[in-house]
């Protein structure tokens, strides 16, 4: 019986060993299909070095790009994904500048205008695309995540998202040119630009 | 087209015959200025209307006659304070109108609009045109007329506090009679500039102060959904406090979860001698310090503006002090 039983459980742990082989060769291809994707859009990775910003080749790290900032760093926010739409890798930076720099005691004397920049990485170069206005004190209209309310919110840029085909912003209070609310704006990325669906 | 301004225009004649006697006859003028004086100045009424102006001619022609008249005014940056004006002009502004009449009188009206400036006015009757230029300037409201006047309106509880903060209720420099112009083309008493102010929102204060309320309004607005998206009610002194920080730019509560409650941002230090000077004490330079330190520290370098805020000076402007400053001063 014993012998009997240990065969049963021999056969029974081989059965189990190629089941386990099975699952995590099943596993495997899973996670590399899914994988795979997000792989492709994170070929290049945004790298902050003394107040300048380079994007690196992932399958090259020697390839450095510079990204052409105009601005230091205090003033910035890198969107650490990339995106690629159509063959095409953009990457995002939030550039914040003062509403107004000669009445500090007046209307948005203290306040900023956000800008979304979208770069265009392509052929071992980093060229300015593209801006949205994310966020104004002057026209009085931001982010929704900047303006929850909770703790460091005003560094919260979960708003934006990238899509397939462009990103989308949902907004707080933005109003259109009839004074109705907008909650949300999804924007495509074409070889022309930028543009509000 | 011959233009004439008004005097003498027919001299008389002699002769060369010696003894002889030549009667001079003086010939009137047959069209000219009645009223104003030329040059004359007049001011804007108080409650923000014109002042009763009339030009008046008189003529031996028959109308109808063709009137023009233009006003215009060139905005340089004044401050707040009373003295002279840099000379760089900032803006042009300007208007005219043209209209035929049987009359020889007309009292001025831009179409409704209060104007001020130098206003040229030139009349054809027959043959010949007359031009005069008169100045139009201002006078400033009183703080009654200001609180009065905004308190008449709705959704406007505490712009009178903010204008006074903004320009303490002032309009005009009363140095020349003309608004106040900030270098970033900021008019008058709410120091507007976005949406750019248009000719009669930069010389009516009442215009002006309608069209800095549509400012009020929205940051009130914005205020209001900040503070709503928590599912408790907050006081009116909560939404000042919220408007009056997010006119001057952010926000002034952050929501604390535990106690289910707004509460002012307790980050910000004010420096209470200043307008809207703080100091984040998140920083570590600025961290248990108190007021009278970090205020020795910086205010050397509060008049260089931002150009004046650096690792060693971390200070800022912030909306948080703004309010602070107006609501509880």
């Amino acid at each position: 019986m014993t012998i009997i039983h240990g065969a049963i459980r021999g056969y029974a742990m081989q059965i189990i060993y190629w089941i386990n082989k099975t699952m995590r060769l099943i596993l495997l291809i899973l996670a590399i299909l899914i994988t795979n994707p997000v792989m492709a859009e994170r070929a290049y990775t945004p790298v902050i070095e003394r107040n300048k910003l380079y994007v690196l080749d992932n399958s090259n790290p020697k390839i450095r790009l510079t990204v052409p900032l105009v601005i230091n760093k205090t003033d910035w926010l890198v969107e650490e994904s990339l995106k690629d739409i159509n063959g095409i890798t953009y990457l995002a930076v939030f550039h914040r500048e003062p509403s107004t720099s000669d009445q500090p005691e007046g209307f948005c004397g203290s306040g900023t205008e956000l800008w979304l920049h979208i770069y265009k990485v392509q052929k071992n170069k980093v060229n300015f695309f593209g801006r949205v206005l994310a966020s104004s004190c002057k026209k009085s209209f931001s982010m929704a995540s900047l303006e929850s309310g909770f703790l460091n919110s005003d560094k919260d840029y979960s708003s934006f998202q990238w899509t397939h085909s462009g990103f989308s912003i949902d907004w707080f209070s933005k109003k259109d040119e009839s004074g109705k609310d907008i909650l949300k704006t999804v924007y495509s990325i074409t070889s022309k630009g930028i543009y509000p669906e | 087209m011959p233009e004439q301004r008004q005097g003498s225009v027919n001299a008389g004649r002699t002769n060369n015959t010696p003894g002889s006697i030549v009667r001079v006859v003086s010939a009137p003028a047959t069209t000219s200025w009645v009223r104003p004086n030329d040059n004359s100045t007049f001011y804007i009424n108080i409650d923000a209307t014109l002042p009763d102006i009339s030009f008046e001619f008189k003529t031996d022609e028959v109308g109808p006659y063709q009137w023009t008249w233009s006003i215009k005014w060139d905005a340089k940056a004044s401050g707040l304070r009373e003295r002279a004006r840099q000379n760089r002009i900032l803006r042009s502004f300007s208007k005219n109108g043209t209209f035929s009449s049987m009359q020889k009188t007309w009292n001025v009206n831009f179409d409704g609009e209060v104007l001020g400036g130098k206003l040229t006015v030139k009349v054809k009757a027959g043959n010949i045109t007359i031009e005069r230029t008169v100045s139009i300037t201002g006078q400033n409201p009183n703080l009654e007329d200001i609180t009065t006047f905004v308190n008449e309106q709705e959704d406007l509880s505490g712009f009178d506090k903010l204008l006074e903060q903004e320009t303490a209720g002032k309009h005009f420099i009363n140095f020349d009679a003309e608004p106040i112009t900030s270098f970033d083309q900021g008019y008058g008493i709410t120091q507007m500039t976005t949406p750019a102010p248009t000719y009669t929102q930069v010389w009516s204060w009442k215009e002006n102060v309608l069209g800095g309320a549509s400012l009020y309004r929205q940051k009130r607005h914005e205020a209001e959904n900040y503070l709503g998206a928590h599912e408790i009610t907050y006081t009116e002194d909560q939404l000042q406090h919220e408007t009056f920080s997010r006119w001057n730019g952010g926000s002034y509560y952050i929501w604390n979860e535990e106690q289910q409650c707004w509460v002012r941002k307790n980050n910000i230090f004010c420096d209470t001698q200043t307008g809207n000077i703080g100091w984040d004490t998140n920083i570590p330079e600025n961290a248990d310090r108190t007021e009278d330190e970090l205020h020795s520290r910086d205010s050397n370098q509060y008049p260089l503006g931002g150009a004046g805020q650096n690792d060693d000076h971390p200070w800022r402007y912030t909306g948080i002090c703004y309010a602070d400053h107006i609501l509880d001063q």
